[in-house]
C-alpha cells in the first residue's frame, strides 16, 4: 500500500513537471493536427479518397477502410513503440535520481516506509505515466481515424499496450542504473543502451554466425539470451496494429518474459538499495 | 520506560574515513537534548545512524526501545534534516498531504491545518515551495516533522535561515512539545539557541562523546563569580573584566563570603553577584581545545 | 525480506526471463498475412510461356523492302475469331491449373462418380481430360476451342455427329445433326461453332488462307492461368449484390480484362475500363463499397474465414479504368474442403 502511495507521488511530480505537460499537449496537438487535415470519403465502410491538408482528393485504393488503414497503423505503431521508448527513456530518467537527491531521500528514509517499497512505488508510478503516453497516443489516434471513417480499429491500442509493457523491462534497468550511480544521464543512458542492445538481441541468431570465434560466439549468445528482444516485440506490435494475425502464445511468453526482466531489475535495485547508506 | 534513545559503542566508518569512533549515548524521554561539535565531528552521521538512514559499522542502538529499521518505531519518529529538499512544484499542503499519507495517519486534513498555523504558513498553505525563502522551508520541514504527533522529534539544524522571531516560535513549538512528553533531539550550531532550547547536552567530537548530561552539570564546576561594585575597587583576588564587572574565584561558598568580605572591607559596595557559568560555546572550546 | 534475498529473487526472475522470451522466440516475426500473387502483369514464365507457344510460321513479307508481318503465332489465338465489343474471349489454362495446388487438392476430393466420369470421358474418346488438355478457350460468338493432345481422340464417339470431312491442310469439319459445327485441327486442336463459317473461319486463320494480324486476344494479355476479356455479367455473378451496381457496371465497363494464378493461393485481377472516367471511377467506388458491406456482414455472421477472404479484395483506381484484385488463399480452400484435401501420409 505505501509503494502505491510513492506512486501517487511520482504521478503527482510528474504532473507538475511542465514538459511532461507539454509532451502530452504536443502528442494531443499532433492528433487534432491529423483529424483537421486528413479528409476522408468512406462508402458503406470502404474507402474512396483521402485529401491531405485541403489538397485534391487522391483516389486511393477502395477497400474496406479498415484494411486500407493497416498500413497507417503500421507505420504509427512503429513511431509509437520505438519513438516512445527512445523518448520514454529520455524524459523519464530523471525520476528515480530526485527521489535519491540528497535532502529528499533522507527524510523518506526516516519515514516508516520500506526502501523496497521506495523504489516499487517508483517503478509502478513511472510505468503509469509510460502506460498512459503510450495509450493516450495509440488511443488517440484510434480514436481520430474512427471519428474520420467510423471504423473504430482497437488494435493500434493493443500495439501501444506492448510498448508500455516492453518500457517496463527498460525503466527497471533504469532505475537500478539510477540506484547504483545517482544520475539522470546515466539513467537515461541505461535506458537506451538496453533499447539498442534489445534489437541486437532480437537478431541474435542472425548476428551470431559473423564472430569468426567460437569463444565470442557462445558468449555474444549467452549474454543476449538475457536482454529483452525489442525489435521482435516492435515487430509484433506492428503486426497486430496492422490486424495480421500472431502467434499469442508465444507473444504472452515474450511479454511476460519482459516484465519479468523488469522486476528482475527492480530487485537488483532493492538490494543495492537496501545496503546504502545516505 | 525505555530510554529514547540508547546508543552503545557505535562506529561508522566511510570507506578510509571514521565518522563515529564509539558512540556511547542515552537520552531519557521527555528530555530536550542538544547535541553540538565542530563541523565534522560527526553529528550527522548519527543522527542519520538513529534513523536507519546509515547503517553502523559497529556496535548498537535503539529508538524509543525498537530498531531503528523498525516501520512501528519511525511512525513515532519527526525528522528535520539538515537539508531538506522539497519538491519544487508542491504547495505546502501538498506535500504535508504527501508525507501524513506515508506516515499512514488517517484523515490529516485538520492536523496539517492546525500545524501550517502553528509554524507560521498558514497564508502560503498553497504556494508552491519553489517561491519559498530558506526559512519557510525550514518552518515546513518541521511542520512535516510534527505531522502525527511523534514520540521523538529529531532536527537537524531546526532554525538554520530562520529569523530571530521566527527562531523563538520554533522555540515555543518545542517547548510546548517536550511539555507534551515529546522527546527532542536537535543538532545546532547555534549555540545560543541550543542553550535555551534543550535541558541537556552531549559534546561529539572526533565521532565520539565526551561529555553530555544536564546544561547545568557542565557549568556547574565553575569557580568563577561574577561581582559588581557601586565604584570601582582595588582589593586582592578581584580582577576587573574592563566593563565594570569583576570576576573571583572560590571553591566554595565560605571562599566566597571571605572574599566578598574583604571587597565590603575595602569600602567596596556589591550591587550584583552571580557565578560565572560558561555559555556553550565556552563549554566546548573547553572541551576539545582551541 | 533479508538483503539477501532481493539478490537471489533478481537471479531466478532474471533466468525466469530469459527462459520466456528465449520461448518466444518462435515467435514467427513476418506477415502472418498470406502473400497472395495476383496477375497484375506478366512473369518470365509466362513470357517463356508465349514464346514456345509461337508454333506456326510468320508469312514473309512481299518484298523484301515491304515491313514485316507480324502474325500471331499462337495457333490456339490465331484461331479464335476477331472479337467485336461485349464479346467474350477467355482462355483457361487447364494443364497448369490441373497442377496447381488448388487443383490437386480438388482432385483428392473428388468423389467415386466423379472418377466414374472421367474414365467414361476417356474411354469414349480417347482423351484422358487430366492429361491430354492444354488449353480451353471460351471466343467470341460462342465458339469453343480446346487445345491439346488429340493424336488418340476419336470423333467418331460425339454424339449426333453427321458427317465430317477434311478441310485444308490439317483440318477435319465435323457436321452435327443439330446444326452445330465442330473441327479439329493437326491432332492438337478441336473448334466447336456455331455455324459452318465459323468452324471454316478458324480452320482459314490457322492455315494463314485468313491474315490475321492481331487475334480476338492479344499476347500481351496472354498471361496468369486464366486470362481474356469477359462481359459485365460474368463479374456481376461474381460479386456481392448491390443497388444499382449491375447497371452501373453494364453502362461503365466497357472492358473488362480478367486474369487468374492459380500457381500458389487463389488470385484474380480484373481490369475494368470505359469510356466516362466518372461512371469508372464511380464504379469502382460502388463495387469497393459493395465488397466492404460484404465483409462487415461476414463479420457481423461471425464468419470469420469470409471476412478474411475479403480482407484481400481492393479496387485499385487508375484514371479510366480500375483494377479489382480477389483472393482466396488456399488455406481458406483446404479448410472449405476439408481432410481430403491433404496429401496422403507418405509410407
Amino acid at each position: 500500500m505505501t509503494a502505491w502511495y510513492v506512486a501517487l507521488d511520482v504521478l503527482r511530480e510528474a504532473a507538475s513537471r511542465r514538459w511532461l505537460l507539454a509532451l502530452f499537449a504536443l502528442i494531443a496537438a499532433l492528433l487534432i493536427t491529423v483529424g483537421l487535415s486528413l479528409e476522408m470519403r468512406v462508402v458503406d465502410g470502404a474507402l474512396a479518397a483521402v485529401k491531405l491538408f485541403g489538397q485534391e482528393e487522391r483516389e486511393v485504393t477502395v477497400q474496406a477502410v479498415d484494411v486500407a488503414l493497416r498500413p497507417l497503423f503500421r507505420g504509427v505503431s512503429f513511431f509509437i513503440f520505438f519513438g516512445g521508448l527512445f523518448f520514454g527513456a529520455l524524459v523519464t530518467a530523471d525520476f528515480a535520481p530526485s527521489l535519491l537527491a540528497p535532502g529528499r531521500i533522507e527524510h523518506l528514509l526516516s519515514l516508516p516506509v520500506r526502501r523496497a517499497s521506495l523504489l516499487l512505488g517508483t517503478y509502478v508510478g513511472v510505468l503509469i505515466i509510460a502506460a498512459v503516453a503510450f495509450l493516450f497516443a495509440a488511443g488517440g489516434f484510434v480514436l481520430v481515424l474512427g471519428v474520420k471513417t467510423g471504423a473504430y480499429v482497437a488494435d493500434l491500442v493493443y500495439a501501444g499496450l506492448l510498448g508500455a509493457l516492453t518500457f517496463a523491462a527498460l525503466y527497471g534497468a533504469m532505475l537500478t542504473c539510477a540506484v547504483f550511480v545517482r544520475s539522470a544521464a546515466a539513467s537515461a543512458f541505461a535506458g537506451l543502451l538496453l533499447f539498442a542492445a534489445g534489437i541486437v538481441a532480437s537478431f541474435r541468431y542472425e548476428i551470431s554466425p559473423s564472430f569468426s570465434s567460437d569463444f565470442a560466439r557462445q558468449v555474444f549468445e549467452w549474454v543476449t539470451m538475457f536482454l529483452p528482444p525489442v525489435a521482435t516485440v516492435g515487430q509484433l506490435a506492428m503486426d497486430i496494429a496492422a490486424s495480421t494475425p500472431v502467434d499469442s502464445g508465444a507473444l504472452a511468453r515474450t511479454m511476460g518474459g519482459m516484465v519479468l526482466f523488469g522486476v528482475a531489475m527492480v530487485a537488483l535495485g532493492v538490494w543495492r538499495f537496501e545496503r546504502m547508506d545516505f | 520506560m525505555d530510554a529514547a534513545l540508547e546508543a552503545k559503542g557505535i562506529e561508522k566508518i566511510f570507506k578510509n574515513r571514521r565518522a563515529l569512533a564509539g558512540v556511547d549515548l542515552v537520552v531519557p524521554r521527555g528530555t530536550c537534548f542538544g547535541l553540538i561539535g565542530v563541523n565534522g565531528a560527526g553529528k550527522t552521521t548519527f543522527i542519520k545512524t538513529m534513523l536507519g538512514i546509515v547503517r553502523p559499522s559497529a556496535g548498537s542502538i535503539r529508538v524509543l526501545g525498537g530498531a531503528p529499521e523498525d516501520i512501528d518505531v519511525r511512525r513515532r519518529i519527526g525528522y528535520l534534516p539538515e537539508r531538506l529538499a522539497l519538491p519544487p512544484a508542491w504547495s505546502a499542503t501538498t506535500y504535508l498531504t504527501s508525507i501524513a499519507r506515508l506516515k499512514r495517519l488517517p484523515r490529516p486534513r485538520e492536523e496539517i491545518d492546525r500545524l501550517l498555523v502553528c509554524v507560521g504558513l498558514a497564508s502560503a498553505r498553497d504556494v508552491k515551495t519553489r517561491a519559498f525563502s530558506k526559512g519557510m522551508k525550514q518552518r515546513l520541514g518541521l511542520a512535516a516533522a510534527l505531522l502525527g504527533r511523534p514520540e521523538l522529534l529529531v532536527l537537524d539544524e531546526p532554525t538554520d535561515g530562520v529569523d530571530p522571531l521566527g527562531r523563538a516560535e520554533v522555540r515555543e513549538l518545542l517547548r510546548e512539545e517536550q511539555a507534551r512528553g515529546t522527546t527532542v533531539f536537535l543538532n545546532s550550531h547555534l549555540l545560543s539557541e541550543t542553550e535555551r532550547i534543550c535541558d541537556r547536552i552531549g559534546i561529539l567530537h572526533a565521532g565520539a562523546v565526551l561529555r553530555d548530561g544536564p546544561i547545568e552539570a557542565l557549568a556547574a564546576q565553575s569557580t568563577r563569580w561574577i561581582v559588581r561594585f557601586a565604584e570601582p575597587i582595588d582589593v586582592e583576588g578581584f580582577t576587573s573584566n574592563g566593563d565594570g564587572n569583576y570576576h573571583v574565584e572560590a571553591e566554595d561558598p565560605a571562599a566566597l563570603d571571605e572574599a566578598l568580605a574583604r571587597a565590603r572591607g575595602a569600602g567596596g559596595l556589591i550591587v550584583a553577584l552571580r557565578r560565572d557559568v560558561p555559555d556553550l560555546e565556552s563549554i566546548l572550546r573547553g572541551e576539545v581545545g582551541g | 525480506m533479508k538483503r539477501l534475498g532481493w539478490l537471489l529473487l533478481a537471479v531466478v526472475l532474471l533466468v525466469a526471463a530469459a527462459w520466456l522470451m528465449r520461448g518466444g522466440e518462435s515467435v514467427d516475426t513476418g506477415p502472418k498475412r498470406t502473400d497472395v500473387h495476383l496477375p497484375r502483369r506478366a512473369t518470365p514464365d509466362d513470357v517463356k510461356r508465349m514464346h514456345r507457344r509461337r508454333t506456326l510460321l510468320p508469312r514473309k513479307p512481299a518484298s523484301p523492302d515491304a515491313p514485316p508481318i507480324v502474325e500471331v503465332q499462337d495457333p490456339v489465338l490465331r484461331a479464335l475469331p476477331p472479337r467485336g465489343p461485349g464479346d467474350d474471349a477467355v482462355v483457361v489454362e487447364l494443364n497448369a491449373i490441373r497442377h496447381s495446388p488448388a487443383a490437386e487438392m480438388f482432385l483428392r476430393c473428388m468423389d467415386e462418380d466423379a472418377k466414374q466420369k472421367l474414365q467414361e470421358l476417356r474411354d469414349k474418346f480417347g482423351v484422358d481430360p487430366l492429361q491430354d488438355l492444354d488449353r480451353f478457350v471460351l471466343g467470341p460468338n460462342e465458339t469453343v476451342l480446346v487445345s491439346g493432345d488429340f493424336a488418340d481422340f476419336d470423333t467418331s464417339a460425339l454424339d449426333g455427329l453427321k458427317s465430317q470431312a477434311s478441310y485444308g491442310d490439317q483440318g477435319t469439319l465435323l457436321e452435327y445433326a443439330d446444326g452445330q459445327y465442330a473441327a479439329t485441327w493437326n491432332d492438337e486442336m478441336v473448334i466447336f461453332a456455331d455455324s459452318l463459317e465459323e468452324a471454316q473461319g478458324a480452320l482459314d486463320r490457322l492455315e494463314g488462307r485468313t491474315p490475321v494480324t492481331e487475334s480476338a486476344l492479344p499476347e500481351s494479355a496472354a498471361y496468369g492461368e486464366a486470362y481474356g476479356y469477359v462481359g459485365p455479367e460474368l463479374l456481376a455473378r461474381m460479386l456481392p449484390p448491390r443497388d444499382g451496381l449491375e447497371e452501373q457496371l453494364l453502362a461503365a465497363a466497357q472492358d473488362i480484362e480478367l486474369h487468374l494464378d492459380t500457381r500458389s493461393d487463389v488470385g484474380a485481377v480484373f481490369d475494368v475500363r470505359g469510356d466516362d472516367p466518372a461512371a469508372v471511377e464511380e464504379l469502382g467506388v460502388m463495387i469497393g463499397a459493395a465488397l466492404s458491406v460484404a465483409r462487415i456482414k461476414a463479420r457481423t455472421d461471425g464468419d470469420d474465414e469470409l471476412s478474411q477472404l475479403l480482407d484481400m479484395a481492393k479496387v485499385i483506381p487508375d484514371g479510366d479504368r480500375f483494377r479489382l484484385e480477389m483472393a482466396v488463399p488456399l488455406d481458406y480452400l483446404r479448410k472449405q474442403l476439408g481432410a481430403c484435401a491433404e496429401p496422403p501420409a507418405a509410407p
